[in-house]
C-alpha cells in the first residue's frame, strides 16, 4: 500500500502559488497579445489587398501547422542564433504563446465577422456609415457574441498550453511542480496536486463557455 | 415636371456581374416631390437599379448624379463630386428583409446613423426618433428588440430609421415581399402617409395596384432596360407592349 504524503509536497506550497500566479500571467499576457494579434491578422485577412492577405493567411498556417512545443523550443534555442543575441525564456515563452494563439483567435474572430448577415453591413452602409463605423457599431458586437464560446475554449486550452514552458524553464506550475518533485521526491503527491490545481483554474472557465453557448443557441 | 432640375439623374448606366449584364444603359431621372414605381419581372433588374441608386451596388459604366453632381465611387466627396457617404446620407434605404440590428432597440435602431454619421447628441436624435415612431404607429414599442416585432412591424421601424437621416429620398425595395398578406396593408399605409406628404421615393414592387395608386410614375423593366415608362394609368391599365401585357395579366389573375 502506497503511504500518501501530502504534507511534505504541501510545505512548499509558496511554490505552488508562485507557479499559479505565473500560469494566471502567461496565460493572461497571452490572450491579451494574441487578441491584438489576432484581431489584426483576421483584418488583413479581410482585406481587399491580396498580399495582406497572404502575409496573415502565411503567418497563421505556420503557427497552425507545428507543434507548439517546437515553437517554444525554437524560439528559445534556434532564433538567437539568426538574430545574434539571446532572448530570456520569459520572452520567448510570451512571444511564442502569443502568436500561437494569435493565429487560432484570427480564424475565430473571421468566423465570427463573416457569420453575420451581409443585410447588417447594407443597412449600416445605407445611413451612410464608413467602413470603420459599420464595423464597430453593427457588426463587431454580433460576431463577439457568436464568436465567444469558441474564444473561451481556446482560452482554456491556452491556459494547459503555458504547461509547455517548462521545457525553457519558465517557472510556471508545471516547472514549479517539477521542482518541487526534484526536492520532495514525492511526484505522485506533486503532480496530482498540480492537476487538481488546473482543474480548479479551468473548470469554472468551460462552464462559462458553456452557459454563452447555451444562451447563444437559446437567442437564435 | 421636365423643368425643375432632377434629384437624381442616371444616364447610360450600366452594371455587370461577371458576365451577367443585369443593365444595359439606363437613363432615368427621378424629379423631387415624386414617387417612381419601378415594376418587372424578376431578374429584370429591378433590385439592382435602386441598389445603383444609393451604391449598394457599384456601376459598371455610366454615371449617376445626385443633385447635378456626379457621385464617385470614393466614400469622401471631394473636388466636385459627391462621395459614396454624403449621398447616402440623403438618400435613405429599406429592404426587402428590413435587415433591422437585432442588438439594439427599436429606438437605437432608429438613432444609430443620426448620432454615428450625422453626430446629432443623443437627446435630440431620440426626440426626432420617437416622433417617427409615433408616425409609423409604434411609439410604444420603442425599448423592444427587433425580434420581439412582426414582419410589419419591423418593417415600419425600418422606415424610422431611414426617415431618421431626413433623407432627400427614399428608396424602397419590395419592402412587402417578405411580409404576411395580412400584414401589407400597415407598411403601405406608411408609404402612402410619405407620400402624401410630398417624400421623393422610388419603389419598386409587386404591388402593382398600390402602384398604381400611389406612383406619379411608373417604369417597366426587362432584361436590364427601361421597357415603357409613363404615368401609373397609361402603364398599368393602358399597357402598349406584349411582354407587359403579359407580365400583367399575371397579376390580374
Amino acid at each position: 500500500m502506497y503511504d500518501w504524503d501530502f504534507y511534505t509536497v504541501l510545505l512548499s506550497y509558496d511554490l505552488f502559488l508562485w507557479g499559479v500566479w505565473k500560469t494566471f500571467q502567461y496565460t493572461l499576457g497571452s490572450i491579451l497579445i494574441g487578441s491584438a494579434v489576432g484581431l489584426l491578422a483576421c483584418f488583413a485577412r479581410l482585406s481587399r489587398h491580396a498580399p495582406l492577405r497572404l502575409l496573415a493567411r502565411s503567418y497563421q498556417e505556420l503557427f497552425r501547422c507545428t507543434p507548439l512545443l517546437v515553437q517554444i523550443l525554437w524560439a528559445y534555442y534556434a532564433l538567437p542564433m539568426i538574430l545574434g543575441f539571446t532572448i530570456s525564456n520569459s520572452t520567448a515563452g510570451l512571444m511564442i504563446l502569443s502568436l500561437y494563439v494569435g493565429s487560432f483567435y484570427a480564424e475565430i474572430f473571421r468566423g465570427g465577422i463573416l457569420a453575420v448577415d451581409k443585410g447588417q453591413t447594407e443597412a449600416a452602409q445605407a445611413v451612410g456609415m464608413s467602413g470603420v463605423q459599420v464595423m464597430v457599431n453593427i457588426v463587431l458586437p454580433q460576431a463577439i457574441k457568436k464568436m465567444l464560446p469558441a474564444f473561451i475554449n481556446q482560452s482554456v486550452i491556452q491556459v494547459k498550453n503555458t504547461s509547455l514552458l517548462y521545457a525553457i524553464s519558465v517557472a510556471e506550475l508545471t516547472y514549479m511542480t517539477s521542482m518541487v518533485n526534484s526536492a520532495t521526491y514525492r511526484p505522485l503527491e506533486a503532480y496530482t496536486l498540480t492537476a487538481v490545481l488546473y482543474f480548479a483554474l479551468l473548470f469554472p472557465l468551460t462552464q462559462v463557455a458553456d452557459h454563452f453557448e447555451r444562451r447563444m443557441r437559446r437567442s437564435d | 415636371m421636365t423643368s425643375a432640375p432632377p434629384l437624381m439623374a442616371l444616364t447610360g448606366l450600366r452594371k455587370s456581374f461577371g458576365k451577367l449584364e443585369v443593365l444595359r444603359g439606363i437613363d432615368l431621372s427621378v424629379q423631387p416631390g415624386e414617387v417612381l414605381g419601378v415594376i418587372g419581372p424578376s431578374g429584370s433588374g429591378k433590385s439592382t437599379l435602386i441598389r445603383c441608386m444609393n451604391m449598394l451596388e457599384t456601376p459598371s459604366g455610366g454615371t449617376l448624379s445626385f443633385r447635378g453632381q456626379p457621385v464617385s465611387t470614393r466614400f469622401r466627396t471631394r473636388a466636385g463630386q459627391i462621395g459614396v457617404g454624403e449621398l447616402r446620407r440623403h438618400v435613405g434605404m429599406v429592404f426587402q428583409h428590413f435587415n433591422l440590428f437585432p442588438h439594439l432597440t427599436v429606438l437605437q435602431n432608429v438613432t444609430r446613423g443620426p448620432i454615428v454619421v450625422n453626430k446629432e447628441d443623443r437627446a435630440q436624435a431620440e426626440g426626432y426618433a420617437t416622433e417617427l415612431l409615433a408616425q409609423v404607429g409604434l411609439a410604444d414599442k420603442r425599448d423592444a428588440f427587433p425580434s420581439h416585432l412582426s414582419g410589419g412591424q419591423k418593417q415600419r421601424v425600418a422606415i424610422a430609421r431611414a426617415l431618421a437621416m431626413r433623407p432627400a429620398l427614399l428608396l424602397l425595395d419590395e419592402v412587402t415581399s417578405a411580409l404576411d398578406p395580412e400584414l401589407v396593408g400597415e407598411v403601405l399605409g406608411v408609404i402612402r402617409g410619405l407620400a402624401d406628404k410630398g417624400m421623393t421615393m422610388v419603389l419598386v414592387t409587386h404591388e402593382m395596384g398600390f402602384a398604381a395608386d400611389v406612383a406619379s410614375r411608373v417604369i417597366f423593366m426587362e432584361s436590364g432596360a427601361i421597357a415603357e415608362e409613363g404615368s401609373p394609368d397609361a402603364i398599368l391599365r393602358n399597357p402598349r407592349s406584349d411582354r407587359l401585357r403579359a407580365f400583367l395579366s399575371r397579376f390580374h389573375g
